[in-house]
């Protein structure tokens, strides 16, 4: 199964909120790839910028090396694995909202602390056709039911400024992902959805733990994005 | 949905120390421990607790005093600097007695060092830190289920010893994700405490909280009294996982990060016919003193390896429990680099083939 890509590509800026360790730049990453694996024959591509501003530790920059192969354009801290406690916005940001053939993927830090950032770049942001995903594991803690979602989206959008516009279900456990874990998540997603009216857009996961006719049997109508690992966790 | 929670090491201890009755943080940010501090500044309001950021490690570490010597189940954290700023408050809690849980998540040094794992202060937080004869429990995990469960525990033993327990673990440890299962009863124990300053209560006994003691003679005799305590302590609490123990030609003892490394190396190292055996202290202090020496007098037994996040600190106590009856190996980084699995490997095998 190709990944769905129409619902993944349709906007020129895509922001990736959610909470700490939701699993935001393993999505952002994987989004990346798949939308600049739709545009290697145009003179287009994607940049993707690593704006967790919050935790020096594990970040979208970890996968510099497969964003370069799949022809991704990394703007990152210059104080990214130098070691240093001083994450800042790297200034190369603000030319992504000129350049019309650019897509761009935003990557920002956990919770409202990580999404102001957000609301720094709103006025950028609102000019150009854009989408701010909400990723969601509900095995982390303060997503773990309807309610704590809907709080946290509540705090997201208030930091961001701007309205949130697709959840993304990125529910797993790590080396103990199976199918199941979207299989029971998808109903509070869904549930989440209904209650905010905010599009469930897409679904992810590892494609070592979801083979390919269970990620067609269990998303039904919402596309699933198949991810390989590329951000660094455990030792 | 799961019953298991997807925990960084650092939101396992904050939700521990919920679940063992903590309702009082003090604490102030550093990495890489912050995210206790963010995680209980929410979880604390759920449970009409207290989250403070004290104005500095130093504030912390006296609030904890405060109201640790009050009765409450409290807890601190930082890293290793400012665990090093922490420490005249560690030598006040060891004269006064008073039942504390402190978490060291330690980044490397020395000075402001830099922001990766390191298991440098095990010289600070194991053999002292602070001034005078005291000794603090020291508790180190090497998965986020243990760091959880050891968490409960630190807040009994506490209690238990009145003494300063110290859940120490390297960055690794704490920034970690993995899935935990927590106790939805827990059995908590209730400690009677009926030394501390909460108050007369209508009684007539006023209670003094203090480690200043004029008389020679009576500061003696708490010296002592603590020193049968902690005779006690090292009788009965020392905890410790070993494996592939009964065969081993090489022995590697090592905590924390370290240990998950070993357990791998073993495997690797059995597949071509090495066999290394693991002692993972998981009480650094009391020390694994026991089972070191037992393990050394073995025919079976030609080395020990010690490999640690640091220039070579526990292995001073290895040397000591081995006693001279077999060589004590070392490799360690610093840093923040850490050891890789075919380069303990590549060590296991020269050491196997007798060219260490």
């Amino acid at each position: 199964m190709q990944n769905d890509v129409s619902v993944l590509s349709r906007s020129r800026v895509n922001i990736f909120v959610g909470a700490y360790g939701s699993g935001k730049s393993e999505v952002a990453v994987n989004f990346a790839i798949t939308i600049s694996n739709t545009m290697r024959e145009s003179a287009d591509y994607v940049v993707l910028a690593d704006l967790d501003v919050i935790n020096p530790f594990y970040r979208s920059a970890d996968a510099r090396a497969v964003l370069l192969d799949n022809g991704i354009k990394l703007i990152a801290s210059q104080f990214v694995n130098t070691n240093v406690e001083a994450p800042s916005v790297p200034p190369e940001v603000f030319s992504v909202f000129d350049k019309p053939g650019v897509k761009a993927v935003l990557d920002i830090g956990g919770e409202d602390m990580g999404a102001r950032i957000v609301s720094s770049l709103k006025d950028r942001i609102t000019a150009v056709d854009h989408e701010l995903f909400m990723v969601i594991n509900i095995n982390r803690p303060f997503t773990r039911n309807t309610d704590e979602i809907v709080k946290m989206i509540r705090e997201l959008e208030s930091a961001c400024g701007i309205s949130i516009t697709g959840l993304v279900n990125n529910t797993n456990l790590l080396e103990m992902s199976s199918y199941r874990d979207i299989e029971d998540s998808d109903p509070i997603i869904r549930n989440v959805s209904r209650l905010t009216g905010i599009p469930y857009v897409f679904s992810a996961g590892m494609t070592e733990y979801h083979p390919d006719d269970m990620s067609l049997q269990l998303n039904g109508e919402v596309p699933f994005l198949k991810m390989i690992r590329t951000v660094l966790y455990n030792t | 949905m799961s019953n298991r929670v997807l925990m960084k090491g650092n939101e396992a201890i904050a939700e521990a120390a919920v679940k063992a009755g903590c309702r009082h943080y003090f604490g102030y940010p550093i990495t890489p421990q912050t995210e206790i501090a963010h995680y209980l500044a929410k979880r604390m309001k759920d449970v009409d607790g207290v989250f403070l950021q004290a104005e500095s490690e130093v504030a912390a570490i006296n609030m904890v005093y405060g109201a640790a010597g009050a009765g409450a189940r409290v807890l601190t954290s930082s890293s290793s600097p400012g665990i090093s700023l922490k420490q005249e408050g560690f030598s006040y809690i060891a004269g006064a007695e008073i039942p504390s849980v402190v978490v060291n998540v330690m980044r490397c040094g020395p000075g402001l060092g830099g922001i990766l794992p390191a298991q440098g202060d095990y010289f600070q937080c194991v053999k002292g830190g602070g001034h005078g004869d005291y000794k603090n429990l020291v508790l180190a995990a090497s998965g986020v289920q243990e760091l959880f469960s050891l968490t409960m525990e630190a807040f009994d033993l506490a209690d238990k010893y009145r003494i300063l327990v110290v859940i120490l673990a390297d960055g690794t440890i704490g920034q970690m994700m993995e899935p935990v299962i927590i106790p939805e009863d827990t059995d908590m124990k209730i400690f009677d405490k009926p030394w501390a300053a909460s108050g007369k209560k209508g009684g007539n006994v006023h209670h003094t909280i203090k480690s200043i003691y004029i008389d020679p003679v009576v500061l003696e005799g708490l010296n002592n009294r603590l020193q049968s305590k902690y005779r006690e302590i090292e009788a009965n609490e020392v905890r410790v996982e070993t494996s592939a123990l009964e065969d081993a030609e090489i022995v590697i003892t090592a905590f924390g990060t370290c240990a998950r490394i070993a357990k791998n190396v073993i495997k690797e190292a059995a597949r071509e016919g090495i066999k290394v055996g693991l002692i993972r202290p998981i009480t650094l202090w009391p020390f694994p003193v026991e089972i070191i020496s037992e393990t050394a007098r073995k025919d079976s037994v030609k080395a020990f390896l010690d490999i640690e996040l640091n220039a070579g600190q526990m292995v001073e106590d290895v040397r000591l429990a081995v006693n001279g009856k077999k060589e004590v190996l070392f490799h360690g980084r610093t840093g923040g680099m850490i050891p890789s699995q075919e380069e303990i490997l590549d060590i296991v095998r020269r050491i196997a083939g007798g060219g260490f």
